[in-house]
Protein backbone atom coordinates (compact mmCIF):
# COMPACT_ATOMS: atom_id res chain seq x y z
CA UNK A 1 0.00 0.00 0.00
CA UNK A 2 1.36 3.62 -0.89
CA UNK A 3 0.25 6.10 1.55
CA UNK A 4 1.26 10.30 1.00
CA UNK A 5 1.53 12.41 4.12
CA UNK A 6 2.26 16.24 4.81
CA UNK A 7 4.33 16.58 7.82
CA UNK A 8 6.50 19.87 9.19
CA UNK A 9 9.69 20.24 7.09
CA UNK A 10 12.06 19.32 11.02
CA UNK A 11 10.63 15.97 11.07
CA UNK A 12 11.05 15.46 7.03
CA UNK A 13 15.08 16.42 8.22
CA UNK A 14 14.89 13.65 10.78
CA UNK A 15 13.38 10.80 8.41
CA UNK A 16 16.09 11.63 5.66
CA UNK A 17 18.31 8.86 7.61
CA UNK A 18 15.96 6.42 8.10
CA UNK A 19 13.61 6.23 4.87
CA UNK A 20 14.40 2.45 5.11
CA UNK A 21 12.97 1.89 8.54
CA UNK A 22 9.96 3.84 7.55
CA UNK A 23 7.57 0.90 7.67
CA UNK A 24 8.84 -0.41 10.95
CA UNK A 25 8.65 3.47 12.68
CA UNK A 26 5.28 3.27 11.92
CA UNK A 27 4.49 -0.33 12.91
CA UNK A 28 6.20 1.00 16.16
CA UNK A 29 4.33 4.18 16.27
CA UNK A 30 0.98 2.29 15.58
CA UNK A 31 1.64 -0.33 19.03
CA UNK A 32 1.82 3.02 21.09
CA UNK A 33 -0.94 4.32 19.96
CA UNK A 34 -3.02 1.10 20.56
CA UNK A 35 -1.26 1.32 23.84
CA UNK A 36 -1.59 -2.71 24.03
CA UNK A 37 -0.20 -4.05 27.16
CA UNK A 38 0.22 -7.33 25.32
CA UNK A 39 2.00 -5.39 21.93
CA UNK A 40 4.45 -3.05 23.35
CA UNK A 41 6.79 -3.47 26.44
CA UNK A 42 4.07 -2.91 29.28
CA UNK A 43 6.94 -2.18 31.77
CA UNK A 44 7.85 1.12 30.44
CA UNK A 45 5.02 3.05 31.64
CA UNK A 46 4.91 1.71 34.73
CA UNK A 47 8.28 2.17 35.84
CA UNK A 48 8.25 6.00 34.88
CA UNK A 49 5.19 6.53 36.78
CA UNK A 50 6.90 5.11 39.45
CA UNK A 51 10.07 6.88 39.21
CA UNK A 52 8.27 10.18 39.20
CA UNK A 53 7.11 9.60 42.11
CA UNK A 54 10.35 10.35 43.96
CA UNK A 55 10.58 6.86 45.66
CA UNK A 56 12.78 6.54 48.87
CA UNK A 57 15.46 4.48 48.73
CA UNK A 58 13.96 1.18 50.03
CA UNK A 59 10.71 1.93 48.06
CA UNK A 60 13.35 2.21 44.94
CA UNK A 61 15.13 -1.05 45.93
CA UNK A 62 11.75 -2.89 46.44
CA UNK A 63 11.27 -1.65 42.63
CA UNK A 64 9.99 -5.27 40.58
CA UNK A 65 8.59 -5.63 37.18
CA UNK A 66 4.33 -6.25 37.22
CA UNK A 67 3.55 -9.59 36.41
CA UNK A 68 2.14 -8.83 33.10
CA UNK A 69 5.35 -6.88 32.10
CA UNK A 70 7.69 -9.96 33.34
CA UNK A 71 5.67 -12.13 31.67
CA UNK A 72 6.15 -10.06 28.21
CA UNK A 73 10.22 -10.24 28.81
CA UNK A 74 10.13 -13.98 29.21
CA UNK A 75 7.96 -14.64 26.09
CA UNK A 76 10.57 -12.40 24.43
CA UNK A 77 13.58 -14.74 26.13
CA UNK A 78 11.78 -17.92 24.51
CA UNK A 79 11.15 -16.53 21.50
CA UNK A 80 14.43 -15.49 21.26
CA UNK A 81 15.74 -19.11 21.89
CA UNK A 82 13.34 -20.91 19.79
CA UNK A 83 13.22 -18.76 16.45
CA UNK A 84 14.91 -15.76 16.95
CA UNK A 85 13.50 -11.92 17.84
CA UNK A 86 11.45 -10.04 14.39
CA UNK A 87 13.05 -6.16 13.60
CA UNK A 88 9.62 -5.65 16.07
CA UNK A 89 10.47 -7.40 19.11
CA UNK A 90 14.28 -6.45 19.31
CA UNK A 91 13.09 -2.91 19.55
CA UNK A 92 10.64 -3.94 22.12
CA UNK A 93 13.29 -5.51 23.48
CA UNK A 94 16.21 -2.46 23.52
CA UNK A 95 13.01 -0.85 25.02
CA UNK A 96 13.25 -2.59 27.97
CA UNK A 97 17.13 -2.68 28.24
CA UNK A 98 17.10 1.26 28.61
CA UNK A 99 14.60 1.04 31.50
CA UNK A 100 16.73 -2.44 33.08
CA UNK A 101 20.07 0.30 33.16
CA UNK A 102 17.77 2.91 34.34
CA UNK A 103 16.24 0.93 37.16
CA UNK A 104 19.90 -0.68 37.95
CA UNK A 105 21.21 2.71 38.37
CA UNK A 106 18.35 4.20 40.40
CA UNK A 107 18.78 1.26 42.41
CA UNK A 108 22.88 1.46 42.51
CA UNK A 109 22.38 5.26 43.88
CA UNK A 110 19.91 4.18 46.23
CA UNK A 111 22.00 1.48 47.65
CA UNK A 112 24.69 4.39 48.13
CA UNK A 113 22.56 7.01 49.79
CA UNK A 114 21.09 3.94 52.05
CA UNK A 115 25.27 3.39 53.00
CA UNK A 116 25.89 7.07 53.71
CA UNK A 117 22.88 7.38 56.14
CA UNK A 118 24.16 4.57 58.07
CA UNK B 1 7.00 -22.80 23.13
CA UNK B 2 6.36 -23.59 26.33
CA UNK B 3 8.71 -22.75 28.68
CA UNK B 4 10.39 -25.70 30.55
CA UNK B 5 9.24 -25.78 34.22
CA UNK B 6 12.22 -25.73 36.99
CA UNK B 7 11.07 -27.08 40.54
CA UNK B 8 11.15 -24.75 43.07
CA UNK B 9 13.87 -26.74 44.74
CA UNK B 10 16.53 -26.81 41.90
CA UNK B 11 15.74 -22.74 41.43
CA UNK B 12 16.59 -22.00 44.85
CA UNK B 13 19.67 -24.00 44.96
CA UNK B 14 20.74 -22.64 41.43
CA UNK B 15 20.07 -18.96 43.34
CA UNK B 16 22.16 -19.71 46.64
CA UNK B 17 24.70 -21.14 44.49
CA UNK B 18 25.15 -17.59 42.43
CA UNK B 19 24.69 -16.13 45.30
CA UNK B 20 21.64 -14.26 43.72
CA UNK B 21 23.78 -12.83 41.02
CA UNK B 22 24.04 -13.41 37.30
CA UNK B 23 26.50 -15.63 36.86
CA UNK B 24 27.92 -14.03 33.60
CA UNK B 25 27.97 -10.22 34.52
CA UNK B 26 27.77 -10.31 38.04
CA UNK B 27 24.87 -8.31 38.62
CA UNK B 28 22.95 -9.11 42.09
CA UNK B 29 19.04 -9.75 41.32
CA UNK B 30 18.29 -7.28 44.21
CA UNK B 31 19.69 -4.64 41.55
CA UNK B 32 17.66 -5.50 38.59
CA UNK B 33 13.68 -4.89 37.35
CA UNK B 34 13.03 -8.17 35.36
CA UNK B 35 13.73 -11.25 37.38
CA UNK B 36 16.37 -13.18 37.01
CA UNK B 37 16.62 -16.25 34.84
CA UNK B 38 17.39 -20.19 34.97
CA UNK B 39 19.66 -19.92 32.25
CA UNK B 40 20.27 -23.42 30.63
CA UNK B 41 23.90 -23.62 30.14
CA UNK B 42 24.01 -25.88 27.16
CA UNK B 43 20.50 -24.96 25.16
CA UNK B 44 17.53 -27.48 25.74
CA UNK B 45 17.57 -27.42 21.45
CA UNK B 46 21.12 -28.67 21.51
CA UNK B 47 19.82 -31.26 24.38
CA UNK B 48 20.76 -29.22 27.35
CA UNK B 49 18.74 -30.84 30.46
CA UNK B 50 17.02 -29.09 33.19
CA UNK B 51 19.55 -30.67 36.09
CA UNK B 52 21.82 -28.46 38.48
CA UNK B 53 24.81 -28.82 36.63
CA UNK B 54 23.60 -27.25 33.19
CA UNK B 55 21.86 -24.32 35.02
CA UNK B 56 22.95 -21.31 36.21
CA UNK B 57 21.73 -17.68 37.41
CA UNK B 58 21.83 -15.25 34.65
CA UNK B 59 20.13 -11.72 34.45
CA UNK B 60 17.39 -10.73 31.95
CA UNK B 61 20.14 -9.35 29.58
CA UNK B 62 22.80 -12.14 29.67
CA UNK B 63 20.02 -14.28 28.74
CA UNK B 64 18.68 -13.04 26.06
CA UNK B 65 22.06 -12.07 24.41
CA UNK B 66 23.15 -15.49 25.19
CA UNK B 67 19.94 -17.09 23.39
CA UNK B 68 20.66 -20.76 22.75
CA UNK B 69 24.31 -20.15 21.49
CA UNK B 70 26.82 -22.17 23.09
CA UNK B 71 30.07 -20.82 21.29
CA UNK B 72 31.21 -17.48 19.67
CA UNK B 73 33.80 -16.03 18.43
CA UNK B 74 36.75 -15.11 20.14
CA UNK B 75 37.53 -11.58 18.91
CA UNK B 76 41.43 -11.57 19.40
CA UNK B 77 41.72 -14.87 17.24
CA UNK B 78 38.62 -14.73 14.74
CA UNK B 79 38.55 -18.48 16.13
CA UNK B 80 35.57 -20.10 17.25
CA UNK B 81 35.50 -20.59 21.46
CA UNK B 82 32.99 -22.48 23.44
CA UNK B 83 31.28 -19.61 25.93
CA UNK B 84 32.31 -19.76 29.73
CA UNK B 85 30.91 -22.96 31.48
CA UNK B 86 29.68 -21.72 35.07
CA UNK B 87 29.73 -25.13 35.90
CA UNK B 88 32.79 -26.69 34.11
CA UNK B 89 35.02 -23.80 34.13
CA UNK B 90 36.69 -21.77 37.08
CA UNK B 91 35.51 -18.02 37.29
CA UNK B 92 39.20 -16.94 37.85
CA UNK B 93 40.86 -18.91 35.40
CA UNK B 94 38.74 -16.55 32.92
CA UNK B 95 37.97 -13.35 33.96
CA UNK B 96 39.26 -10.48 36.82
CA UNK B 97 37.79 -7.96 38.29
CA UNK B 98 38.66 -4.24 37.77
CA UNK B 99 37.49 -2.40 41.28
CA UNK B 100 38.58 0.95 39.33
CA UNK B 101 36.59 0.90 36.32
CA UNK B 102 34.18 -2.16 36.38
CA UNK B 103 35.68 -4.07 33.94
CA UNK B 104 35.95 -7.29 33.93
CA UNK B 105 38.87 -8.31 32.02
CA UNK B 106 39.32 -11.57 30.15
CA UNK B 107 42.11 -14.19 30.88
CA UNK B 108 41.47 -16.48 27.68
CA UNK B 109 39.60 -17.25 24.58
CA UNK B 110 36.30 -18.06 26.37
CA UNK B 111 36.40 -15.15 28.32
CA UNK B 112 36.58 -12.67 25.16
CA UNK B 113 33.79 -14.66 23.13
CA UNK B 114 31.76 -14.67 26.15
CA UNK B 115 32.39 -11.36 27.77
CA UNK B 116 31.68 -10.04 23.94
CA UNK B 117 28.44 -11.71 23.22
CA UNK B 118 26.57 -11.17 26.29
CA UNK B 119 28.02 -8.01 26.37
CA UNK B 120 28.90 -8.02 29.79
CA UNK B 121 31.32 -4.99 29.84
CA UNK B 122 28.22 -2.65 28.49
CA UNK B 123 29.26 1.04 29.44
CA UNK B 124 25.90 1.15 31.76
CA UNK B 125 27.22 -2.58 33.41
CA UNK B 126 30.31 -1.27 34.49
CA UNK B 127 29.36 1.98 36.21
CA UNK B 128 26.33 -0.50 38.31
CA UNK B 129 29.40 -2.33 39.16
CA UNK B 130 31.50 0.10 40.02
CA UNK B 131 28.63 1.61 42.87
CA UNK B 132 28.06 -2.34 43.59
CA UNK B 133 31.74 -2.75 44.54
CA UNK B 134 31.08 0.37 46.42
CA UNK B 135 29.08 -0.73 48.67
CA UNK B 136 30.28 -4.02 48.87
CA UNK B 137 27.67 -5.82 47.23
CA UNK B 138 29.11 -7.27 44.12
CA UNK B 139 30.43 -10.82 44.85
CA UNK B 140 33.48 -11.43 42.91
CA UNK B 141 33.45 -15.63 42.17
CA UNK B 142 35.90 -17.10 44.35
CA UNK B 143 36.57 -21.12 42.85
ZN1 LIG C 1 23.97 -10.67 33.48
Amino acid sequence: MQITVDIPDDMARQLESLKDELPQILALGLLQVKANPSTGFSGLAEVLEFLATLPSPQETLALRLSDTAQAQIEALLEKNRVDGLTALEQRLWQQYEFVEHLVRMAKAQALLKLQEVA
Amino acid sequence: MSKTYVPADLRRLVFERAQDSCEYCLIPAALALAAHQMDHIIAEKHGGETVSENLALSCALCNLAKGSDIASIDPETNDTAKLYHPRRDQWSSHFQFEAQTGLIQPLSAIARATIRLLPINRPESLTERVILFRVGRLVIPAD
